[in-house]
């Protein structure tokens, strides 16, 4: 996020600008009138010239291969978005503006004391929970992360496992003061909006392993998504999930007399274009997402301002 | 209550001509649903070809909830059972489960089996009267 912030800000903004012009000869593959060394001359300049320091800098000895893996993550660093947790933009509706101002700093609030990490539906967590009937007084318990809902306080995320072969499922209140630690093992995302869909997909697909160690997510990377279609189980399933338009789900099982009625049951793409329908969707005004923006990045501010004061 | 009761039948029905689910998967407990042993008990293992049902629950609203008693028919007998997880979901941060889990107990109110092979949920520990039961517990959750 912060090496986003300074992309945008510091003067190297032109180097993206220079390279993106240079890019089209670039991308293209070796010729074979030209040597490799040829190509690794041609390319280092355009790394460094945003001041024309080239020609006194000596050209250091970079292989072309690195140089390109260089260049796309620099590409993918240009292409991370800031990351805004979801629940504080309220739903639609008509809403009191200074209730739901409230709400939100009593989340921010809740947020100085506990550290609430990005995490998305697909991602891998860890929730460790007051128990008062517990050895250690706490409990833990890992998952995927299938569903995040609500606004505001209210906020909840839903975590699944197969422990001993028993799928369960657990309902989280993300500003619970029950709640004392949420850590997250793998962050990932994935093509669908809710995972709902593995209670009916095969166990292995939402196994996950109680003592496992966390995957550390290098910074300032985007994030990755798993486009992985999981297998069902054989009907009955909990819903037709044939009919939501899932693309992490293999409906080649389903069949063909109930993939017929799967049209009818999607709405059409003039009805999804259509401008006046998406307007009562997107209540939220745009000067009303600027300042939940705002009040957001002042949060953050303040996070890093006590970061820095503890350490 | 009859309705329900008849189309939850009808859904659970083993007959090979009727491969259509008349309701979507009921989850609660009630009469004649289908449910899971999860103990170690030889008659749960035994009734793998042909679950237990619930004939009976024992509370005002005649819906199995956690914790609750319930009466089962398993292999031409009639048993007690404690309910140990449900499909149905209940509180908020406690678990709901794929299955209804049920482990066997005996008249005086002891369990048959001597081991519970899946986890069962925390909140359960708050009952006082079930320390025989969490005794033979492997996990919690």
């Amino acid at each position: 996020m912060k090496n986003y912030d300074h992309d945008n800000l510091c003067p190297g903004g032109n180097v993206r600008h220079f390279a993106s012009q240079d890019s089209s000869g670039k991308d293209e593959p070796p010729t074979n009138s030209k040597s490799p060394s040829d190509n690794e001359v041609d390319a280092i300049p355009e790394r460094l010239s945003p001041d024309n320091k080239a020609a006194t800098l000596p050209a250091p000895k970079i292989s072309l291969d690195l140089l390109r893996r260089r260049q796309a993550q620099k590409k993918d660093q240009e292409q991370v978005e800031k990351f805004i947790t979801p629940e504080i933009y309220p739903p639609m509706g008509r809403r009191s503006k200074i209730l739901d101002y409230l709400e939100r700093q009593d989340c921010f609030k809740r947020r100085m004391v506990m550290d609430i990490p990005e995490f998305y539906v697909g991602s891998i967590l860890a929730v460790t929970m007051a128990d008062p009937h517990a050895n250690g007084k706490t409990s833990r318990l890992v998952g995927i992360c299938i569903e995040r809902k609500n606004y505001g306080l209210g906020a909840s995320f839903k975590l699944r496992n197969v422990i001993d072969g028993q799928g369960l499922e657990v309902l989280y209140e993300l500003y619970s003061p029950l709640l004392h630690k949420l850590e997250v093992l793998k962050l990932e995302k994935r093509t669908d909006a809710h995972l709902l869909y593995l209670r009916d997909a095969l166990p292995e697909y939402s196994t996950i392993d109680p003592d496992m160690i966390a995957i550390k997510h290098p910074p300032g990377r985007p994030v990755p998504v798993n486009d992985i279609v999981v297998k069902m189980k054989p009907r009955p399933w909990h819903r037709r999930w044939e009919r939501y338009e899932l693309k992490g789900l293999d409906v080649s099982g389903v069949s063909q007399s109930r993939m017929a009625t799967v049209q009818d049951h999607i709405l059409p793409e003039y009805k999804k274009m259509d401008l006046l329908m998406m307007y009562p969707r997107y209540d939220i005004t745009e000067k009303e997402r600027m300042r939940i923006e705002r009040e957001w990045e002042v949060h953050q501010n303040e996070l890093e301002r006590t970061a820095k004061k503890g350490s | 209550m009859w309705q329900r009761s008849v189309l939850c039948l009808a859904r659970q029905t083993t007959c090979p001509l009727m491969k259509f689910s008349t309701t979507t998967p009921c989850s609660a407990i009630i009469l004649r649903t289908r449910l899971r042993v999860v103990d170690n008990s030889a008659l749960g293992a035994s009734a793998i070809d042909r679950p237990p049902y619930c004939i009976h629950v024992y509370n005002k609203k005649h819906v199995g909830k956690l914790g609750d008693t319930v009466l089962v028919a398993i292999k031409g007998e009639k048993k007690k059972a404690l309910v140990v997880g449900v499909r149905r979901p209940g509180d908020n941060m406690t678990p709901r489960f794929d299955t209804n889990n049920i482990i066997l107990l005996e008249d005086n109110g002891n369990p048959t089996g001597t081991r519970i092979t899946v986890p069962i949920p925390s909140v359960l520990r708050k009952r006082t009267d079930l320390s025989k039961v969490f005794a033979i517990a492997t996990k919690f959750v």
